[in-house]
């Protein structure tokens, strides 16, 4: 069954208002169909409705959704290009520009009513209104960011990508070991060997830095995409919902920064692995 | 670990699923997004910059045709100048040819009435020396009294004629 959900504070819930992991509605064979799941769909066919509409017939005069698409476009390369190196920028940019587009999709659908709040729950008797629930313990569309699954995907993804790139781009492990460990600087004579010493526990920090960096990807996107969720939850549900307004705006905000902090520190995790700064003997430095 | 995983909810399965939905989105957005948008653009750029050297060869083209233009013009003046001056040139020629002509003319008059004249005198000449002689003959009979045989007559012919200047010398008449 179905219920409209009227928000409301319940006293004394311990249970939280969003549920931190995405529900599980219904399975398709091993698979779990989430409420994310579904709005990640729905992001996805409306993305490619989107793109299917704007680029079927491309012309050099451009019109209308050509338009935007072509802005989109041309905007996130220029800021893949504008911090990256030429080669890096080429493998880097459709999976960056798709991170920035796919997650501005998803963010902005939490905040169309009914995202978070048509769902299942316990009924409602007070309330008029057939299939009042007193609360959407288990809501049927979710933002996809606003699930860990989502934002740790995407992160992972991240990961193995940018690691293959700094392989490629050392040339293969010993490229990338001397770009973590070898001594920066341009040190030469007897300076080298305290210097190494320094450089390999430098080295040893940065991995820890390399491996931290999707996990603060996945969870940074997370917490503010399900925090702003919770948010709205609350604010509908107190003085018939008329603190929410300043937060959609704000939210609406978050949305969008969240989307270009995810792409900006993805492009530049890449190019702190895809560069030479700081090594004088190599070819490029 | 986890209990944090669990909490958030991440499951194998779950986060496969969303890594091959996203993958399904990067493979689309590149393949009809990005690559012909950005071939798109390349071409815009390309057509922006033939574009406007197009134009600009067009402005040096103008340019050129608008000097050509001036020269073309400059030379007709000069041409047409050119001809008006030959024009005059050859009526002015025409005009002195005549003159000399008519100078040349009268002088081949004059020339001819001198000859005319000459030859008149030297007629002149002629008869007055015939007419001399036979004076001289007529005179010199009627003193001696007696008619000269043909035989004085012919002495004295030869001595009148060797006394008188012959014709082409200057001589007395030439006076008259």
């Amino acid at each position: 069954m179905i219920f409209w959900a009227t928000e409301s504070l319940s006293e004394g819930k311990v249970e939280p208002l969003v549920q931190p992991a995405a529900e599980t509605l219904f399975w398709i064979g091993f698979l779990p169909v989430t409420s994310s799941m579904i709005q990640t769909w729905i992001v996805m066919g409306v993305i490619f409705l989107l793109i299917r509409l704007g680029t079927l017939r491309l012309s050099l005069i451009p019109s209308g959704l050509q338009n935007a698409i072509e802005a989109a476009v041309e905007g996130l390369e220029k800021l893949t290009r504008g911090l990256l190196e030429p080669k890096v920028a080429d493998w880097a940019f459709p999976l960056v520009a798709t991170y920035f587009i796919f997650i501005v999709f998803s963010n902005i659908t939490d905040l169309i009513p009914g995202v978070g709040s048509i769902g299942f729950g316990e009924k409602d008797p007070s309330r008029q209104l057939p299939f009042a629930i007193k609360h959407t313990s288990v809501p049927i569309f979710r933002p996809p960011t606003s699930d860990a699954n989502m934002t740790t995907a995407m992160a992972l993804i991240f990961f193995v990508m940018s690691t293959y790139w700094a392989f490629r781009y050392h040339h293969g492990i010993k490229g990338v070991l001397h770009h973590i460990f070898g001594v920066k600087g341009g040190f030469k004579g007897w300076i080298v060997i305290p210097l190494a010493v320094l450089f390999t526990a430098v080295g040893f920090m940065e991995i820890i830095s390399i491996l931290i960096r999707p996990v603060a990807l996945a969870m940074r996107l997370y917490g503010n995409i399900y925090g702003g969720e919770t948010v709205l939850h609350m604010m509908t549900g107190i003085l018939w919902g008329l603190p929410a307004v300043p937060f959609y705006f704000f939210e609406f905000m978050v949305a969008i920064i969240q989307a270009l902090i995810f792409t900006l520190l993805s492009i530049v995790f890449t190019g702190t692995l895809c560069s030479h700064f700081g090594e004088v003997e190599s070819k490029e430095g | 670990m986890e209990n944090t995983l669990h909490q958030l909810g991440i499951e194998w399965n779950k986060l496969i699923a969303q890594i091959i939905n996203f993958v399904i989105v990067l493979w689309v957005l590149n393949r009809f997004a990005f690559r012909p948008v950005l071939k798109i653009l390349e071409q815009r750029r390309e057509k922006i910059a033939e574009s406007l050297q197009n134009a600009e060869k067009i402005k040096q083209e103008l340019a050129a045709a608008e000097e050509a233009r001036k020269e073309i013009l400059r030379k007709a003046n000069e041409q047409a100048a050119m001809i008006v001056a030959e024009a005059q040139k050859a009526a002015a020629y025409q005009g002195e040819k005549k003159i000399l002509e008519a100078i040349e003319e009268a002088k081949r008059i004059l020339k001819k009435a001198e000859e005319t004249a000459r030859l008149e005198r030297e007629k002149a000449k002629e008869e007055i020396r015939r007419e001399i002689l036979n004076l001289v003959i007529d005179i010199s009979s009627k003193v001696i009294g007696k008619t000269l045989t043909a035989e004085d007559q012919e002495r004295l012919k030869n001595e009148v004629l060797s006394k008188i200047p012959q014709r082409g010398e200057e001589n007395i008449f030439s006076r008259n």
